[in-house]
């Protein structure tokens, strides 16, 4: 049964199987894949497993600085790295615990969407994002 | 806000808030997304017609989310259904330390701001006046002190900053310390403007009936109720499980024993001061058996299967015990998988 510290749990395993991002091939053909600003500041995800035996969802926050999408702040349970291209393709890796994911997906000036896997392939899902700073 | 508010312990301000004339209490606990059991009571209790017009509700934590809807009447269940079942964790909080929590609950912010409605606030000042009450209980941090919100007093001088303070309250009294970060309420004591940092009323208590001092074995009050409704929104069984090596795991598995042991003693103290009064005792706790599994916080499945076990409960034809939970005995042994075996070695 889950209980009062329920969110406590899902702290501790933040990162293990969320996940955003592309694969430039897809959503960023080759002769656009340069780095914009565009999409610069604070941004939350949120990640919904659709597949799989992984926590129904999570929120997290990432900052994307010059196209490169890192953790918003040092949180040391999980780790973010990616970059998103002009055309609004994004391409996310999230791990820890020596787990991770990997996605697709793409942002608009304020919102972006996609699909996510974990690595191994045990939970699969969507994913969304609004901007916030 | 003139009587918006007063210390939890204190037995005069307690006194000539409650309603003029004695009736039923709704007392609501404290246990994050265990509330859907509450919620699921509720419902229940009203699609049985066995749900009258509470003379004072109180809430506490997950308890004060539901509260309003509680007290506002059978309108807002499908509000409160949809409150407890349809929302997942990305609803309440967002991973990743702000230097006063583990997680950020902005988004518990921006759906309190959704659900608490100027209708509903109007629905809450209209109860107010005719005499009911609405407490929500928060602990003031800085002065390591728990305050008793009277929401409907709130409600009564409407506009923006009373549906804002009442938000703020509500996101208050769910702010679990080192989970959450505390609500800064600003408030004006003495012709000076500060503000107050506040957190979880679960901090001061599982839920909430009287004043410490009126609850004490050793009183002789008598509660100006003529029955006494508790909804306990948490497991009182011990939850065995192997615990994972980190912080926020150790805090999350000691609170929550800390959390039951909280709990039962309040039932027990709050079935004496029952009984002293004469006032019926009834309680309603998640059943023993309930095991639906759970992949994590706020998991949609989870809570609608437990709000379905809330509202059979609520339909049935005894929904609550008239007696104090048995404690428990020794927790069963457990076979823990290989996995986990060694995980806390």
């Amino acid at each position: 049964m889950r209980k009062f510290g329920g969110i406590f749990t899902a702290i501790a395993v933040a990162g293990l199987l969320a996940a955003i991002a592309v694969t430039p091939s897809d959503a960023a053909p080759k002769h656009v894949y340069v780095r914009t600003m565009a999409f610069d500041g604070l941004w939350s995800v949120s990640i919904f497993t659709q597949d799989g035996p992984c926590a129904p969802s999570y929120r997290y926050p990432a900052r994307i600085v010059g196209g490169h999408v890192m953790q918003a702040e040092n949180d040391f349970n999980y780790e973010i790295n990616g970059a998103v291209v002009r055309n609004g393709g994004i391409s996310v890796t999230v791990s820890s615990g020596g787990q991770s994911a990997t996605g697709y997906g793409r942002l608009s000036r304020s919102r972006g969407a996609g699909w996510w896997r974990a690595a191994g392939g045990q939970c699969s899902g969507t994913w969304s994002a609004i901007r916030r700073g | 806000m003139p009587d918006a508010r007063f210390w939890a312990d204190s037995v005069a301000d307690f006194n000539s808030a409650l309603p003029a004339q004695p009736g039923p209490w709704l007392i609501l606990s404290s246990g994050g997304e265990d509330g859907a059991f509450g919620a699921g009571l509720l419902n229940g209790l009203s699609e049985s017609g066995k749900r009258p017009d509470y003379a004072v509700v109180t809430g506490v934590s997950t308890g004060a989310l539901m509260a309003p809807f509680a007290f506002a009447g059978p309108r807002y269940d499908g509000a409160l259904r949809d409150a407890y079942t349809k929302i997942t964790a990305a609803d309440v909080f967002e991973a990743g330390g702000t230097g006063e929590s583990f997680a950020d609950s902005w988004p518990l912010k921006d759906l309190i701001a959704k659900e608490i409605t100027p209708a509903l606030l109007a629905d809450v000042a209209a109860a107010q006046r005719s005499g009911r009450r609405l407490f929500v209980i928060t602990t003031d941090l800085d002065a390591q002190h728990a305050v008793v919100w009277n929401m409907g007093a709130i409600a009564v001088h409407g506009g923006d900053a009373a549906l804002n303070l009442f938000r703020s309250v509500l996101l208050a009294s769910s702010a679990i310390p080192g989970g959450f970060p505390p609500v800064l309420i600003d408030v004006e004591a003495n012709g000076k403007h500060f503000a107050e940092m506040h957190v979880d009323g679960g901090v001061g208590g599982q839920f909430f009936v009287a004043p410490a001092a009126l609850m004490a074995s050793t009183s002789d009050y008598r509660l100006p109720a003529t029955q006494l409704y508790v909804v306990v929104n948490s497991g009182l069984e011990r939850d065995f499980q192997v615990v994972e090596r980190s912080t926020p795991a150790i805090l999350a598995q000691a609170v929550g024993a800390a959390v039951k042991v909280d709990t039962r003693l309040m039932l027990d103290r709050t079935y004496v001061a029952a009984k002293r009064s004469g006032v019926d005792f009834n309680v309603a706790t998640i059943p023993v058996g309930f095991r639906a599994p759970s992949r994590g916080p706020f998991d949609p499945d989870y809570m609608g299967a437990l709000f379905q076990v809330g509202y059979e409960l609520g339909k049935s034809a005894t929904p609550f015990s008239n007696e104090s939970p048995p404690y428990p005995g020794r927790p069963a042994l457990q076979s823990p998988d290989t996995d986990k075996a060694g995980a806390n070695r």
